[in-house]
């Protein structure tokens, strides 16, 4: 990690940004179990510098797409906790006034095109969006989140194609978290995935997605080449998830080892790693640290419960946004 | 202090079924540790420590189903009160005994809005249906449905809070609905090819008959017409006889009664009389309104499925089950 003090807020926003996901996750996991959420959902912690590291090299009017495993990507792109968790709850004040859930959850007004449950699903909607910016003269980057697993679509392989011939401004971020549902990765993806874009021209780039400032010099770099014309770049993270592949994935020893889990948690985890970094810089001290952290904990909680004593919306919104009129 | 709940692990899932506790009451705990193991639908799965203390406050013992999302025990700082205060039953307690109530007599309000239908999950109507618990008696309270098998522990409370003691089978009721045209055609067609006259009445009792007799296997069936206005007639095997031909009548008792209602103004009889198997056949515009009522005493619910979605096939197109 690389030159300090000069950007202490920028640090701090994104120590703050993590911890906000890692907060939100642990109270929707809850929610999951005690059995007052419905659906499915997805765990993001583990992979917060991921999110946190491309986001903050983001300007609001800039596009992500994201996944079902999207929390992470929709607070990293400045979502707002109250709206969050009355979505996850199916709440009138939620993102979609409560009909997309975890897996659908959008909030264009930060520029987040939307959760997508569909593997891969959001390349084209990256893709077109990219597109679109360029078409229309203006400078936005989209940036298309999605996992190891989604590199076995096709889609990926039409849509690279059109952005390399088209210099579309659009970054691909395979998050690569070493599983896909209860499988490794080296079990269902041949060769190198890095090596599946650079076989369209596109340049790719492997990196520590455990390190948020690795991954946001890197972003800060992509964005800027993107805004200039130098379009689409791909990025691999290196990553992990913490949870099960759903939130009911609670026995994995069956696929994946203890051990292992263990390893990440104690050696590459995102927040403790950079909070030691910015410690060791001498950037902040560990008691306004635990501060940061008490204060999102508290948001988050009460974010919660007004989510919980939200209202539902009324039954005549069934059809709203579901029918567009046409012109 | 840690509340310990009975996770909901999977889609739609109402309860887990609390397999075995690995740690007893009072013990030692720390995170990680596999407090218990829990069955859903998909699978067997062991649930962990999420604190470290003491297991205290047990309320749900191992072979309960327990629903999602409900407090099972406390990880506590110390080891005092290993074992939940006998607070509200646990759930599943009833389970082994089958005492149901009878059906209310009064229609369930909720039967205007869901026409008549129960909105249960599949879990909560297999479980009523073991326990002999009937949903129609929660529906007449008005309590809201979905019933999912949370609802059933208000359902095992009340027989007991009416004195119940008495030991019958619940009325259980099928309903289906299909058009008339296929009937009308075929009577039509009989009457103007072979000036053969078909009765209503008469293709009702056949049709219900063979439908009876395919879905249940029974070997001679006695079809009880109902006559409000007069007596009663029994029809053996009625099925057995051309449409056109008067059919044998029979002093054997009835297999089921028959109520065509497709004269009157009627639609449809829900009576909760579980003597017999009751068909009623009302009509509705060019549909045809089938209610079958019947208890578990005459025949498992696939076999009333069977023989309601057998005859509804038959009305809405004779000619295919006659030849
Ligand atoms: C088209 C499609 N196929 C299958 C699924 C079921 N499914 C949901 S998540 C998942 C695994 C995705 O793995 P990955 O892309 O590595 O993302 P991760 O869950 O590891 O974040 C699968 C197969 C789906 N949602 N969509
Ligand atoms: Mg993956």
């Amino acid at each position: 990690m690389t030159d300090a003090k000069t950007n202490t807020e920028d640090y701090l926003r994104m120590y703050r940004q993590m911890v906000r996901i890692r907060s939100f996750e642990d109270q929707a996991n809850q929610l999951y179990l005690s059995a007052k959420m419905p659906g499915l959902t997805h765990m993001y912690s583990g992979e917060e510098a991921v999110a946190v590291g491309i986001c903050e090299a983001l300007k609001v009017t800039d596009k992500i797409t994201s996944t079902h495993r999207g929390h992470g990507h929709c607070v990293a792109k400045g979502a707002d906790f109250k709206q969050m968790f009355c979505e996850l709850l199916g709440k009138e004040e939620g993102y979609c006034r409560g009909k997309g859930g975890s897996m659908h959850i959008a909030d264009q007004s930060n520029g987040n095109l939307g959760a997508n449950a569909i593997v891969g699903g959001s390349m084209g909607i990256a893709t077109g969006s990219a597109l679109s910016a360029k078409r229309l003269g203006r400078d936005d980057v989209t940036v298309c989140f999605f996992g190891d697993g989604a590199t076995a679509q096709g889609l990926l392989y039409e849509v690279m194609n059109m952005a390399a011939l088209w210099s579309l401004p659009v970054i691909y971020a395979c998050e690569n978290n070493g599983y896909s549902e209860y499988t490794r990765t080296d079990e269902i993806a041949a060769g190198s995935i890095v090596g599946r874009a650079e076989a369209f021209g596109i340049e790719a780039f492997k990196v520590d997605g455990q390190d948020v400032l690795a991954v946001n010099d890197l972003a800060q770099t992509l964005v800027a080449r993107c805004r200039k014309g130098e379009g689409p770049f791909f990025i691999e993270l290196e990553t992990y998830r913490y949870h099960g592949h759903h939130v009911g994935d609670i026995n994995r020893e069956y696929y994946r080892p203890k051990d292992e889990e263990k390893e990440w948690h104690t050696n590459r985890d995102p927040i403790t790693n950079f909070a030691k970094w910015l410690t060791a810089e001498g950037i902040v001290d560990q008691a306004e640290l635990d501060t940061i952290q008490t204060e999102i904990k508290t948001d988050a909680a009460s974010a919660v419960a007004y989510a919980l004593d939200a209202k539902y919306p009324d039954v005549s919104e069934v059809d709203m946004h579901v029918f567009a009129e046409t012109p | 202090m840690a509340d310990v709940i009975m996770p909901a692990l999977g889609m739609a899932q109402d309860t887990g079924k609390l397999v075995q506790w690995m740690k007893a009451p009072g013990d030692a705990i720390s995170t990680g540790d596999v407090l218990f193991e829990v069955e859903t639908d998909k699978s067997v799965m062991e649930v962990e420590a999420q604190a470290d203390g003491f297991l205290t406050q047990v309320s749900a013992s191992d072979g309960e189903d327990v629903p999602v999302g409900q407090v099972i025990a406390v990880i506590s700082a110390t080891a005092e009160n290993p074992v939940a205060a006998p607070a509200p039953p646990p759930v599943a307690q009833a389970v082994t005994e089958v005492v149901a109530a009878p059906t209310p007599t009064a229609p369930a309000p909720d039967a205007v809005t869901t026409g008549g239908r129960i909105l249960a999950s599949p879990k909560a109507r297999r479980l009523a249906a073991q326990e002999g618990l009937d949903l129609g008696q929660l529906a007449a309270t008005g309590a809201p449905m979905p019933y999912h098998v949370s609802d059933l522990a208000t359902l095992r409370e009340m027989p007991a809070a009416a004195g119940q003691t008495v030991v019958m089978a619940a009325t259980k009721q099928i309903m289906a609905r299909c058009q008339r045209s296929g009937s009308r055609d075929f009577m039509e067609w009989m009457q103007a090819d072979g000036a053969i006259t078909v009765t209503t009445s008469a293709m009702f009792a056949s049709f219900a008959s063979g439908a009876f007799r395919a879905a249940t296997e029974t070997p001679t069936v006695v079809v009880q017409v109902a006559d409000p206005d007069g007596t009663d007639i029994f029809l053996r095997n009625p099925d057995f006889t051309r449409l056109s031909a008067p059919v044998s009548e029979t002093d054997e008792d009835a297999t089921f009664v028959l109520h065509d209602l497709s004269d009157s103004f009627l639609t449809s009889l829900r009576l909760g009389d579980t003597a017999l198997p009751t068909l009623s056949l009302g009509s509705d515009g060019d549909s045809y309104l089938i209610t079958f009522e019947f208890s578990s005493e005459h025949m498992d619910d696939a076999q009333g499925i069977a023989f309601v979605s057998g005859l509804a096939r038959r009305l809405a197109d004779p000619l295919h089950h006659l030849v």
